[in-house]
């Protein structure tokens, strides 16, 4: 189980990588329009499926929506 | 109505006919604001950056926006310069654009 900061909610989750971890959430992650950053720094798309998670990550995973 | 134009505004070699940026923000429902961006013959509407809900990803009016209009993100909420980096640099990512605004 790693231990993970998700859009500034705590939890723990079995999964390794951020791929998983949108599967897990029941986030499609091919998905258009979706943005993911670890630690403050963007991960592109592309590196969804190797990228690792490590406990105490803190991941933003975002979309446009109506606004501005 | 049309804002076409013969003189078309040119922003990093992209060329629209309208000069107007619409704002997608405080529409009274979804109808509402495809109706006016459609009415206003506006190319670009702004769009925000936000989280998802966690609860699963439910498909947006921006999903649909995407096809007809060009969508601007803009930084709105963003309290500190690096809160607004991010945001920027996830939009880039999110909408495969170069362009930010900031409101």
């Amino acid at each position: 189980m790693t231990r993970l900061r998700i859009n500034g909610e705590e939890a723990e989750l079995a999964v390794a990588t951020i791929a998983e971890l949108l599967v897990e959430r029941g986030i499609d992650p091919t998905a258009r329009f979706l943005a993911v950053a670890v630690n403050g720094a963007v991960v592109r798309r592309a590196e969804w499926p190797e990228a690792a998670l490590s406990p105490g990550d803190n991941v933003e995973i975002v979309r446009p929506l109506q606004g501005g | 109505m049309s804002n076409s134009t013969t003189d078309p505004l040119v922003i990093a070699g992209v060329s629209f006919s309208s000069r107007l940026i619409a704002g997608s923000a405080r529409f009274p429902n979804n109808q509402v604001l495809l109706d006016a961006l459609e009415a206003s013959g506006a190319e670009i509407v702004t769009a925000s950056i936000r989280r998802i809900s966690l609860d699963g990803y439910a498909e947006s009016l921006v999903d649909l926006l995407g096809d007809r209009y060009r969508l601007l993100p803009n930084t709105s909420g963003c309290v500190t310069a690096r809160d607004a980096i991010l945001t920027a640099e996830l939009a880039r990512e999110a909408l495969e654009t170069n362009w930010v605004s900031s409101s």
